[in-house]
């Protein structure tokens, strides 16, 4: 028996091969270009292989049917399973003669020629074309229906493979609507798509228990055993596909945490975010990850979500006495780039301001959301701000002490050509006739700025701008620092004009060294903070209540490789007008690892290493436990 | 030799094999009868091994492999493709058959170098069984083949099985229509109806229990009647199962069939019934 499928098979391939080899000559010939020779050659076969395989698989059956020879087949001496064996083996041998054929090629000649769907494509569909054909070899009686109920076949195995990751979502508690179909939609290592050629399998086994089970006399009952196996072996097999792929995500599967304003630990990974309450008890969960928290206030957490790959973006803010989630916000999402910074959002009081940045300068706008009657109002920013306004971005709020109307404070980030403007949120728009040479700061009513080497401090009253003092600019000063007070909120308790902190970079030879000073606003003095000083950069961090923190912090690992850096927090000091104290010397890690982190808010602190998670939460930076 | 126990068999939703029990002895020669649909064939194939019954067991006796069993299926199943030759070398390496008896094909004067598919229906028979003598087989089953090869064929194909019988005691189960050139051949009858057996006798005692009664009147109930059939203005009813005692109560003249005459009375008693049934 085995010989005579071998011979019958050996027969289909010479014949295939015949017509692969004569089809590209007769073109050579017809259009006498010799070195085309193998470029036909090759895409003739990449393109016709996979029919070849198909029918391989297709044919187990349907060429003894065809003979006339079923019943006689049947009837040999042989248990079904060893007829099948015989009848698969050379074909499976033939299908790989061709497939290594098509190899040698590739790596001969094929690389430059391959048709767009590659060489990988070509072995997936070249084998599954194969082993479906087989699967459905028994399934019917002609050659093009049971390739049909083949292609069927492969055509549901996609299905599943789409559905895959979805079921990964699921089980990880996120949303899988927002992810359509995506072959990436979740963080799984290259390897673990080997989890996928398990789905096959089904299909096969199926056949084989069905055609061991009933053969294949009556194709309604063979068709009927066939899905009685089919059904509980895909469910075991998906579901256990699903499980796998979902551990073996979670090595993958990135966490960030923040502290919010009311202690609670909101964390997020790839798939959903938690909301936790000392304890570890979930009073809140939102299922998507891809979320970015951006603003605290005494109830709410403000944060944004713009999907995995900013298919749509919203603001929204969860209630910390209700443990719900509102959305706010949604922006359109025809405008791109898709994103929400952090700084493209603006809070004062009750007052939302989000600028709508795109590349079409056309299509920019600020939109004003009131949290409180949650009223939007869109205006473009080509309908109020002068002509060529380049890049704005908003830098203060302030309340009219009379009207009690806000305003926003506008600069461009050509400041030093385009004036600081005043928009009120009628969208009227006030000329401040000042040009920055820098970021400017608006800071206690004080708007403190830059310009032609001199500080200058100055009040924005209702009929313009005053300047209160100048000061000779040292040469040298980095208002980086600063930044800490160019975040997106704008109406912190006041803080003591003297604790606005800037930097001095000074290069000597090989070194660096960073002098932190004071600046007081009264005096215009930069009152060195020798504690501060040193070769290491701090990051400053100021809280709701006005108090300054110094954070000091590392890297370590190759930082061309962001799965392999790791970050570390070392210590945090308060900042308070002269005096720096250490609050807290966090311990060092015992074997740093990837993933090690942390994350800081304007309310805490929270690390990650040695795969533990410790939380700490401002003004002490005491412990709290959500294990 | 062979025993079937309560197998049943499934197409789709309806069931075209019930509770069929069987029990062959060897060098047993059983012929199945039954209407077109009854099961035979299915029978047949279940008992080959071609299909699985959903319910039920089978089995044979020792040394009864499925190298011993040769099946002739109605449609005279062989790889069409192969010549004489490459058939005969096929069938003989997987059967384990050492010697190849080709006394049957002699008489054919075939080509060994012919395809199977240019052979007549007849010759194609005689080839198939020509394979089954070399394979020294302790079953055969042979299904509705008589009726289509010729007569020269026909009883060259009988005056074999006949042979083969004798020599190695085989058991034969054969589904037939026609039985003239069989009619002293069979020891059994079974005669199926809507996947069932209602009818597992011997044929001697068959011819016993089945007679016929040409009459002009009508006869009632006190009769068991099988079948009744009127030939213009006599009527013929199929009595089952007579016995002698019927003979002294009711004056009819009660005349013995043949195997054919028999197994037709029992399907013509099924379309009956369909038609009552059925309401016309």
């Amino acid at each position: 028996m085995l010989r005579k499928e071998f011979h019958e098979v050996l027969k289909q391939s010479l014949f295939y091969l015949a017509v692969v080899l004569a089809i590209p000559l007769a073109i050579t010939l017809i259009y006498k270009e010799v070195d085309s020779y193998f470029d036909s050659l090759f895409v003739m076969l990449q393109f016709s292989m996979l029919l070849f395989s198909g029918f391989m698989g297709v044919s187990l059956f349907l060429s003894d049917k065809n003979q006339g020879a079923e019943d006689y087949m049947l009837s040999l001496p042989y248990s079904r399973l060893r007829l099948a064996a015989m009848k698969l083996l050379p074909r499976l041998a033939v299908s790989a003669v061709i497939y290594l054929f098509f190899v040698v090629l590739y790596l001969w000649y094929g690389r430059s020629v391959i048709l767009d769907y590659g060489f990988i494509s070509t072995s997936v569909f070249y084998w599954l074309l194969f082993f479906f054909g087989v699967s459905f070899s028994a399934a019917s009686d002609g050659y093009m229906k049971t390739i049909g109920f083949a292609l069927l076949g492969l055509l549901s195995m996609v299905l599943l493979v789409f559905l895959l990751p979805k079921a990964v979502i699921l089980l990880k508690g996120g949303s899988p609507s927002i992810f359509p179909f995506k072959m990436d939609a979740i963080p799984i290592p290259h390897l673990s798509l080997s989890v996928f050629l398990l789905l096959p399998l089904p299909y096969f086994i199926s056949f084989i228990l069905a055609f061991k089970k009933w053969g294949y006399y009556s194709k309604a009952n063979y068709n009927r055993e066939y899905f009685k196996f089919f059904i509980p072996i895909m469910a075991v097999v998906f579901v256990v596909s699903t499980v796998i792929l979902s551990i073996l995500a979670g090595a993958e599967n990135k966490q960030n945490y923040y502290l919010t304003s009311k202690n609670y630990l909101l964390k997020t990974d790839f798939y959903s975010a938690k909301l936790m309450a000392e304890g570890g008890e979930v009073k809140l969960r939102y299922p998507h990850g891809s979320i970015r928290p951006i603003y605290d206030d005494v109830k709410y957490t403000y944060f944004t979500d713009s999907g995995r790959d900013n298919e749509y973006l919203k603001l929204l803010r969860i209630d910390q006495d209700k443990f719900e989630v509102e959305m706010l916000y949604e922006k359109q999402t025809t405008l791109q780039p898709n994103w929400f910074y952090k700084n493209n959002i603006y809070f004062f009081e009750t007052k939302i301001v989000v600028h709508e940045n795109t590349d079409d300068s056309q299509l920019s706008a600020f939109v004003f959301i009131d949290t409180e009657s949650k009223a939007i109002k869109r205006i473009q920013t080509r309908n109020i701000l002068p002509g060529n306004y380049h890049n704005p971005h908003i830098f203060g709020a302030n309340r009219a002490p009379g009207s009690g109307k806000i305003s926003w404070l506008i600069y461009s980030e050509w400041s030093d050509r385009y004036p600081l403007l005043k928009m009120w949120e009628d969208g009227k728009i006030e000329d401040l006739g000042i040009l920055s040479g820098s970021w400017p700061y608006y800071i206690n009513g004080i708007l403190i700025y830059t310009f032609e080497k001199e500080i200058i401090l100055g009040k924005i009253g209702e009929k313009g701008f005053e300047i209160l003092q100048k000061a000779p600019l040292e040469k040298g000063i980095d208002f980086s620092a600063a930044r800490v007070y160019r975040y997106s909120r704008f109406d912190f308790n006041p803080i003591s004009t003297k604790e606005i902190i800037f930097s001095k970079t000074r290069y000597e030879k090989k070194d660096i060294r960073i002098e932190y000073s004071r600046f007081d606003m009264e005096t215009l003095q930069f009152i060195p903070i020798d504690r501060l000083t040193g070769k290491r950069s701090l990051n400053l961090l100021v809280t709701p209540s006005g108090a300054v923190y110094g954070i000091e912090s590392r890297r370590e690992g190759d930082i061309t490789k962001t799965q392999d850096t790791r970050r570390y927090l070392d210590k945090i000091y308060r900042i308070e007008g002269e005096k720096v104290t250490l609050i807290k010397e966090f311990p060092k890690s015992k074997v740093m690892q990837p993933g090690d982190d942390f994350w800081l808010s304007s309310y805490g602190a929270v690390l990650k290493q040695d795969n533990q998670v410790s939380v700490y939460a401002f003004p002490d930076l005491n412990e709290l436990k959500f294990n | 030799m062979i025993k079937a126990k309560g197998v049943s068999v499934r197409f789709g939703r309806k069931w075209v094999l019930e509770d069929i029990d069987i029990q062959l002895e060897r060098g047993e020669f059983v012929v199945i009868a039954g209407n077109n649909g009854a099961g035979k064939s299915t029978l047949l194939r279940t008992l080959m091994g071609i299909i699985t019954p959903g319910k039920g067991e089978i089995t044979f006796e020792s040394g009864i492999t499925k190298k011993k069993i040769g099946f002739i299926s109605d449609k005279y199943s062989l790889y069409e493709n192969f010549t004489i030759k490459q058939g005969i070398d096929f069938h003989s390496r997987v059967y384990g058959v050492k010697e190849f008896d080709d006394r049957l094909l002699r008489h054919l004067d075939l080509d060994e170098n012919q395809k199977i598919k240019t052979l007549s229906v007849g010759e194609r028979v005689l080839f198939l069984f020509s394979l089954i003598m070399s394979q020294k087989p302790g079953i055969i089953l042979i299904d509705e083949i008589l009726h289509a090869i010729d007569p020269f064929l026909r009883d060259l194909f009988l005056e074999y099985l006949l042979e083969v019988i004798e020599r190695y005691n085989s058991t034969v189960i054969s589904v037939n229509h026609v039985f003239s050139e069989i009619e002293t051949i069979p020891n059994r009858l079974l005669i199926m109806e809507n996947g069932r057996f209602i009818l597992n006798e011997t044929t001697e005692a068959l011819k016993e229990k089945v007679k016929k009664i040409e009459t002009r009147e009508e006869i009632g109930g006190e009769i068991p009647i099988l079948y009744k059939k009127e030939v213009l203005d006599y009527k013929e009813y199929y009595v089952y199962p007579f016995d002698e005692g019927m003979r002294k109560s009711y004056d009819y003249r009660y005349i013995d069939l043949n195997l054919t005459e028999i197994i037709k009375s029992f399907i013509g008693g099924y379309y009956v019934k369909k038609r009552i049934s059925r309401g016309s």
